[in-house]
């Protein structure tokens, strides 16, 4: 890491995580940066929490590779985008670059405010991302989350799907994933990587 | 930092880790031996107490609020103790008393107060600057870019503390406390209490002394003036000399992030400003350019000293926070080149809101809907509960700053200005922080008012901080819990009743007689958060699909665990869609079926 250098070029794989707040976007970030961070990057990671923790939205920023500045993805320049929710994956397209991936959980939870204001939840999300350029990755992590054996691995399931599209080590995922998960839910989120990882689209 | 020092901590170092500016703060105060430390909760500030609390060299506390918290660390300090307090910007406004006169009297003991700003007011009723404060109260204020900053800028602001005789403001904003970034670990140096000596010359603030005090913190000033002109926290990058940027903390980051190539003025204090360096710097760049967060601070002070030809906070933004994105456009709009290509921007796609509600569960919503039903004026105040004035639920009228409630409702009822009833709803938290002064009013000239504590147990909003009513501490070790009951009745209330505020029907029959009783009535609610300090999850309730018309009154409980079927309801007029509750939200508190008009909801059995 160096700090307070001068002139010296940023090289960074830029990642934005959405999602609903309670849906384990923040800790998605927080492992990938861990990743980043052992196999040897400069890395930031960027959000704001606390009126979002009332089901509100959620942008976690996660920045690695050489001489890393700010710690907040700009519009255009997130190379992947890792939705946990549809409607989010909307809100946060402007953030991708041309030729980037989103890879979008189809589970939607609607906004307790949309029957109130009556407005519609938004139909044909994967259709409304497709522009021909970019690379849009559907799945409903939920579902298949439930039939790996519990909900709560919607998070590592699709931490699997973005790793596999990352240079990041897959050993170091690992190692981070042990040291994150206690005993009794490790071996499932190990599998639910793993199935991430050898999910094809 | 010289080559030196840098050797030596680089022996000493225990180890490399991401850490937010948050942890930061609390690794700094560990490092650097300070022994005392408080805090009152709020956004952005809240993990550095919960993180100082794990650091058992560290006695840390919350405190009733933020002044007492800065009184606690002065009565530390005093002793020769060094001392941290932290909280978020608005705290300030509470504490600015202790500050300026403890500013007067100078600290034995090295004082830091870490004062978290919210640019773009993510969990904030204001978007001041907290470096206005440190010129106001003629205290330096250091101001750290990342996390490794934010933990050395501890160190630094003690060590400054002790040589300058002098509080010292380290000055934090949404983003640096909440961002993660490398830091590197060192282990602590130990500083030991030495001991309060008296010296009433120094710390009797009364008028005859204090004007003494006063020639010097003049000279005190000055000298720091002159410290902050050598200071390695202020330093010079020399790039291309076409364009030079003055900035700190998180926008000098958003800055280096568009234009690398350009020369850096990176001021890690923020004041006092080092005047012959920004004049040597200004004089050696072809554009100057001012890029700074919050308030035009640097850019004044620029002007008193004669600095007029710059680009400064009209080309970015004068309101909101700083990001990448802002200080490209404002450079364009100035007409400077960059180097860095424009990254091309998608269309936006249109999404509907996801505001922050209540959380299914709420303790909040079964009373607030039962202020709706007796259509009274409600004067509200700051917690989860302010999440009541928006829609479906619409029940509350004000919510001005920490304790507002009870001041606000005793002075409209003084000048019989609501024609409904008047409620005062505070939260336990709140009403520790900043409730109990206006009680006084209130009893003092028997307004006639209902106060109702919404007593949930902790601090909520902010994350679950124990107060007073919690029985624990910071550190989650037990302590006595504070009567609200004896308490409130100690200062003289003859009117005290509790309510379940799951009851809605109950919640009205009580209020009701609050609102008729002649002088204050205080109502306390008695259910806790229903997340923390533990999650609460009894029996779901579900909808009767044979009864459920469809009509949607449900849904003006505002509850997230309350939705929409795909399928038209049976009992349906019109065709609207049946109405669904998820179990798994679902925590069993019945508010919803209370709301429903056709009996249509019930306990989900197994």
């Amino acid at each position: 890491m160096e700090r307070g250098a001068n002139m010296k070029k940023e090289e960074a794989t830029n990642i934005l995580v959405v999602g609903v707040g309670g849906q384990g976007a923040v800790m998605a970030t927080e492992l990938t940066c861990e990743v980043a961070l052992g196999a040897g990057y400069d890395v930031k990671k960027g959000e704001v929490h606390g009126m979002s923790q009332r089901g509100g939205v959620i942008a976690s920023n996660a920045r690695y590779g050489k001489n890393i500045t700010s710690p907040v993805i700009g519009k255009g320049e997130a190379d992947y985008i890792l939705a946990f929710e549809a409607v989010e994956a909307l809100r946060a397209i402007e953030y991708l670059r041309p030729d980037g991936t989103i890879i979008v959980n189809e589970q939607q939870i609607v906004p307790p405010i949309a029957h109130f204001l009556k407005i519609q939840y938004p139909d044909n999300v994967k259709e409304k991302l497709q522009d021909g350029k970019r690379t849009v990755v559907t799945l409903n992590a939920f579902e298949k989350a439930r039939e790996l054996g519990s909900e709560l691995l919607v998070n590592t399931l699709l931490l699997g799907v973005l790793s596999k599209r990352l240079e990041l080590p897959e050993k170091t995922w690992k190692e981070v994933i042990v040291r994150r998960f206690g005993k009794k839910m490790l071996d499932l989120n190990l599998k639910a990587f793993e199935a991430g990882r050898a999910m094809k689209f | 930092m010289g080559k030196a020092v840098a050797d030596e901590q680089e022996k000493k170092s225990e180890g490399r880790t991401l850490l937010s500016g948050n942890e930061a703060f609390a690794r700094g105060a560990y490092e650097a031996g300070v022994v005392l430390a408080a805090a009152y909760p709020g956004t952005p500030s809240s993990e550095i107490m919960e993180n100082v609390a794990q650091y058992k060299e560290i006695i840390a506390d919350w405190a009733a609020n933020e002044k007492t918290a800065f009184e606690i660390c002065i009565g530390a300090a005093m002793a020769g103790a060094r001392t941290m307090a932290s909280m978020k910007q608005p705290g300030v406004s509470v504490c600015l008393d202790a500050l300026l006169n403890w500013s007067h009297t100078g600290t034995p003991g090295g004082f830091v107060l870490v004062a978290c700003d919210d640019p773009g007011q993510h969990s904030s009723q204001t978007e001041d600057d907290t470096r206005m404060y440190a010129k106001l109260a003629r205290v330096p204020c250091l101001d750290p870019s990342d996390s490794m900053e934010a933990k050395e800028f501890v160190g630094e602001a003690l060590a400054l503390s002790e040589k300058f005789d002098t509080p010292v403001i380290v000055k934090s904003t949404t983003r640096i406390s909440h961002s993660k970034t490398i830091v590197d670990l060192y282990p602590r140096t130990d500083y030991p209490v030495k001991g309060f000596e008296r010296n009433p010359n120094k710390y009797v603030v009364v008028p005859g002394r204090a004007i003494l005090r006063e020639t010097e913190v003049i000279k005190r000033l000055a000298a720091l003036k002159e410290y902050v002109e050598t200071s390695p926290l202020n330093r010079i990058e020399w790039n291309k000399k076409e364009v030079g940027i003055i900035t700190s903390g998180i926008a000098y980051y958003h800055a280096k992030h568009v234009m690398p190539e350009a020369s850096y003025l990176k001021l890690g204090i923020s004041f006092p400003l080092p005047e012959k360096m920004i004049k040597e710097f200004a004089s050696n760049v072809k554009k100057l350019v001012v890029i700074e967060e919050t308030r035009p601070f640097f850019e004044e002070e620029l002007k008193i000293m004669g600095i007029k030809n710059f680009i400064g906070m009209d080309y970015f933004r004068v309101q909101g926070e700083l990001s990448a994105d802002v200080v490209r456009d404002g450079l364009k709009k100035a007409g400077i080149k960059m180097e860095q290509p424009f990254p091309v921007v998608p269309q936006a796609v249109d999404a509907p809101p996801r505001p922050p509600v209540m959380c299914p569960g709420c303790p909040h919503r079964g009373i607030f809907l039962a202020f709706k039903k007796i259509d009274a004026n409600v004067y509200s105040d700051i917690g989860c509960y302010t999440l009541a004035f928006a829609p479906p639920i619409n029940a509350l009228h004000t919510a001005i700053c920490m304790g507002a409630s009870i001041g606000n409702a005793v002075g409209m009822a003084k000048v019989k200005g609501s024609d409904k009833p008047i409620i005062a709803a505070i939260g336990d938290g709140t009403f520790v922080h900043s409730g109990l002064t206006p009680l006084y009013d209130a009893v003092y000239s028997q307004a006639n008012v209902t106060i109702v504590i919404l007593d949930n147990r902790i601090t909520a909003m902010t994350g679950g901080q124990p107060a007073a009513e919690s029985g624990f501490r910071a550190s989650g070790s037990p302590t006595v819990t504070v009567d609200l009951e004896k308490l409130v009745a100690g200062f003289g209330v003859k009117f005290i009743k509790h309510v379940d505020p799951y009851d809605i029907k109950g919640c009205v029959e009580v209020l009701k007689e609050a609102i008729a009783f002649e002088g204050p009535a205080v109502v306390i609610t008695n259910r806790p958060c229903a997340l923390m300090p533990k999650k609460i999850k009894g029996k779901p309730y579900m909808v009767d699909a044979e009864k459920c018309t469809g009509c949607g009154v449900c849904m003006t409980a505002g509850c997230p665990a309350v939705g929409v079927s795909d399928q038209v309801a049976k009992k349906s007029k019109k065709g609207e869609k049946a109405r669904t509750i998820d179990p798994v939200v679902c925590t069993g508190c019945s508010v919803c079926q209370q709301v429903c008009a056709v009996g249509a909801i019930q306990v989900m059995e197994n």
